[in-house]
């Protein structure tokens, strides 16, 4: 769903008013707050919006109330709560920045104590969640392993007799506890041994830095 | 003791430079002693002269010294106290102190943020290292804090397409504005998939809302999408116009292909002309050599035709000209022998004067270094004797350590002999309690008999009592020996302190102590002078 093109006079306002982080569909969200959405819905979309963001995976009850009424609107409102935070957090607004920031768009005041009050209780928890948020290095926590030995091959009908360790490195996905595999590799004896050391010297290395 | 103040001056000297060594410890003055022990320890910002000393000797005593130490150890020196305390505090010293020094104090600032990072690594590491086990399931719980977020990583990975209602209600559609009332799923719904995260998705479309206004819009992509299209219908509509003029299109391939063929033609008659130039040119270039080779030839054959045209005369003429030419010749041979004799003499010269310069330089030079040699030879006479004396000086070193090797073994010895003694003495304290628990079950034992006896018997009563009595007496003769004992003790450790306090030499501490109440009796005496002074004229006025 591609937004309109941009001559509306929300957009026009948000550009002037704010810093500009903001996109029009999060301002019109972000005043609908106290206005077509009474202040009490207000207070309950705000908690449910940031209970869903803090845990994603949680089974929340549904709160039909919200919708009852002016659906479209508690949507871009939840959308709104949501990016707004998700910015603040991002950028490091402390409680009294993301006021400032709030009441530049001449929102609700009883919406920006709200807002503002709600981000200022669980900005650490905030702070959590977007920290695991990225593309990173495969942490590696599981090994497998297997001893293997051809019997036959396209090439050949005996086996050479040769036995290999074939390695699987991965880890768990935190949400689901899947195992996720993030290398394969065969290697023989003499190979594991020497990765089996170097291994031990990051060990060591660890150990002197430590103790050092 | 000369060597041991010697070593402390040298640790001293290495600790704070500004330390004057002096021969003996005994020379030292307070302010040098202050000085000394304040380097050891660490600097004490205090302005005066006892809290500094009483705070150094804190100090000393914080970092584990035993011996008596007070102010009076820094403000009244005397050389046994010193030697003890100096020599410990040395002996606390790090060891790579003397080694980093110099090059720590230099490097602190610009290390100092490296250092502090490392620093900060290593606590983690440390505390990582003795952090419990958790498994891994559980570490969202237990090391979260700790340990940041380990491998509890989100991709980042957007929904690309959130559906929310655009700012502007009045230009949504109606069936639009139906479908977000009751059929669009909420963003949470829309975020449910494990393949996609919410707070990424909502960055990425306000990114887009923000950003994708200013870009080409769907209309502009639009236009562009157009514009490779555009030579695709080009062709499309060029044949069914061309259909109509076939003879002229006809013509002018015709002509091309003739045009063609006469420039392929052109092209061989100008390769052709080509070559033929290329062989022209070559007949020049050996017509021109031949041209060259010949006209000298030519020249000669003119000139002898010319002289045989009249023979006799212009022989004559030949000869002539021959004697003139030898005549002048000789007349140049001797003008050049005139010139060149002077010359040849000046060359001469100049090769002799070089010379002879030259020997002299190389004179010169045997003298330098004859010098030279002989200042060496002096050097290495000087250097060999102080060698020696050097060699000489290091026997007191072997000396000494010969000394402390002899102190060793004797102070083995002694140790063996304590220990000899400590076990007499133990054997002895067995014995004793051997015989005293002996005693006192024969006493209990006789006490009893007697008292059973003393019922019936009147000697045995007065036996009983004289028992009683010579028990309470002996007794009273044991307390008396243990109280013996403790008082020799006691004079003993009298005796050796007293020995210390000799050491001391109080006598002159004590002289500089009551010089020093007299110069501050002198000083209040005259404070208070002006103290009365000041009043006075303010009590006139």
């Amino acid at each position: 769903m591609a937004t309109s093109p941009g001559k509306s006079p929300a957009l026009e306002a948000g550009n002037t008013e704010t810093t500009g982080l903001l996109s029009a569909t999060v301002v019109a969200g972000l005043r609908n707050l106290g206005a077509i959405i009474s202040p009490p819905l207000t207070k309950l979309l705000i908690a449910n919006s940031l209970k869903l963001t803090l845990h994603p995976d949680a089974t929340i009850a549904p709160v039909p109330e919200i919708y009852a009424s002016n659906a479209a609107c508690a949507k871009q409102s939840e959308y709104a709560v949501v990016t707004l935070y998700a910015l603040a957090t991002k950028h490091g607004w402390d409680g009294l920045h993301l006021r400032q920031q709030l009441e530049q768009l001449g929102l609700d005041a009883g919406a920006v104590d709200e807002l503002s009050r709600v981000y200022e209780d669980s900005r650490k928890e905030l702070v959590l969640r977007q920290l695991q948020l990225g593309h990173s290095f495969p942490h590696i926590t599981d090994i497998q392993w297997r001893i293997v030995c051809d019997v036959k091959s396209s090439t050949s009908d005996c086996s050479t007799g040769v036995a290999n360790f074939h390695i699987n490195l991965g880890n768990f996905r935190p949400s689901s506890g899947e195992r996720v595999t993030i290398v394969e590799f065969v290697c023989n004896a003499e190979e594991l041994q020497s990765l089996i050391n170097r291994l031990k010297e990051i060990e060591r290395h660890c150990n002197q830095m430590a103790v050092a | 003791m000369d060597e041991v103040d010697k070593i402390i001056m040298h640790q001293l000297q290495q600790v704070d430079a500004t330390i004057e060594p002096t021969e003996e410890l005994a020379e030292f003055t307070p302010e040098q002693v202050v000085r000394a022990v304040s380097g050891c320890l660490a600097e004490i910002p205090m302005a005066q002269r006892f809290g500094v000393a009483s705070s150094l000797a804190q100090g000393c005593k914080d970092s584990g010294y035993r011996g008596d130490i007070g102010y009076q150890t820094f403000l009244y020196p005397n050389a046994v106290e010193l030697r003890k305390l100096l020599m410990f505090l040395i002996e606390q010293l790090p060891r790579e102190r003397q080694t980093t020094e110099d090059g720590a104090s230099g490097k602190m600032q610009a290390l100092s943020h490296r250092q502090l990072l490392q620093r900060q690594i290593r606590k983690e590491l440390t505390h990582q290292l003795k952090t419990p086990w958790v498994p891994q399931f559980a570490r969202s719980v237990g090391n979260r804090k700790s340990l940041g977020c380990s491998s509890l990583g989100i991709e980042f990975r957007p929904h690309i397409n959130l559906s929310i209602p655009s700012a502007n209600p009045e230009e949504r559609t109606k069936e639009e504005q139906q479908y977000f009332d009751q059929l669009a799923p909420n963003l949470f719904q829309q975020t449910a998939s494990k393949s996609v995260d919410l707070i990424a998705s909502v960055l990425h479309k306000n990114e887009l809302d923000r950003w994708g206004q200013g870009l080409p819009d769907s209309t502009l992509l639009f236009v562009d999408s157009e514009e490779p299209e555009a030579p695709i219908i080009a062709p499309t509509q060029s044949p069914s116009s061309g259909e109509a003029e076939v003879s002229p299109f006809q013509e002018l391939s015709n002509q091309v292909q003739e045009l063609r063929v006469q420039c392929e033609t052109l092209l061989t008659e100008r390769k052709s002309h080509a070559a033929a130039l290329a062989a022209l040119k070559l007949r020049e270039t050996k017509a021109t050599e031949e041209i060259g080779r010949i006209q000298p030839m030519l020249k000669l054959h003119e000139r002898t035709s010319l002289v045989l045209a009249d023979p006799e005369e212009n022989l004559a003429k030949l000869e002539s000209l021959l004697k003139s030419t030898q005549s002048k010749r000789q007349t140049l041979t001797q003008q050049w022998l005139d010139y060149r004799k002077p010359l040849l003499d000046t060359l001469e010269e100049l090769k002799t004067a070089k010379e002879a310069q030259e020997v002299q330089g190389i004179r010169n030079s045997i003298e330098n270094l004859e010098q030279e040699l002989q200042a060496k030879t002096k050097q290495h006479n000087e250097l060999n004797a102080t060698l020696r004396s050097a060699s000489q000086s290091l026997a007191p070193r072997k000396e000494y350590t010969r000394r402390i090797h002899e102190f060793i073994g004797n102070i083995r010895k002694q140790r063996a002999d304590i220990y000899k003694v400590l076990d007499d003495t133990r054997q002895l304290q067995k014995q004793l309690n051997v015989v005293g628990a002996q005693l006192q079950r024969q006493f209990n034992y006789t006490d009893d008999l007697l008292f059973q006896s003393a019922k019936h018997d009147l000697h045995a009563k007065r036996a009983y009592k004289l028992l009683a009595q010579l028990h309470a007496n002996c007794s009273e003769l044991v307390e008396c020996v243990s109280l013996t004992g403790n008082v020799t003790k006691q004079i003993r450790e009298l005796e050796v302190q007293i020995d210390g306090e000799k050491l001391k030499n109080v006598l002159t501490s004590l002289q500089q102590i009551t010089g020093d109440i007299q110069k501050f009796e002198q000083h209040i005496q005259e404070l208070q002078g002006q103290i009365r002074a000041a009043e006075h004229p303010k009590v006139e006025s």
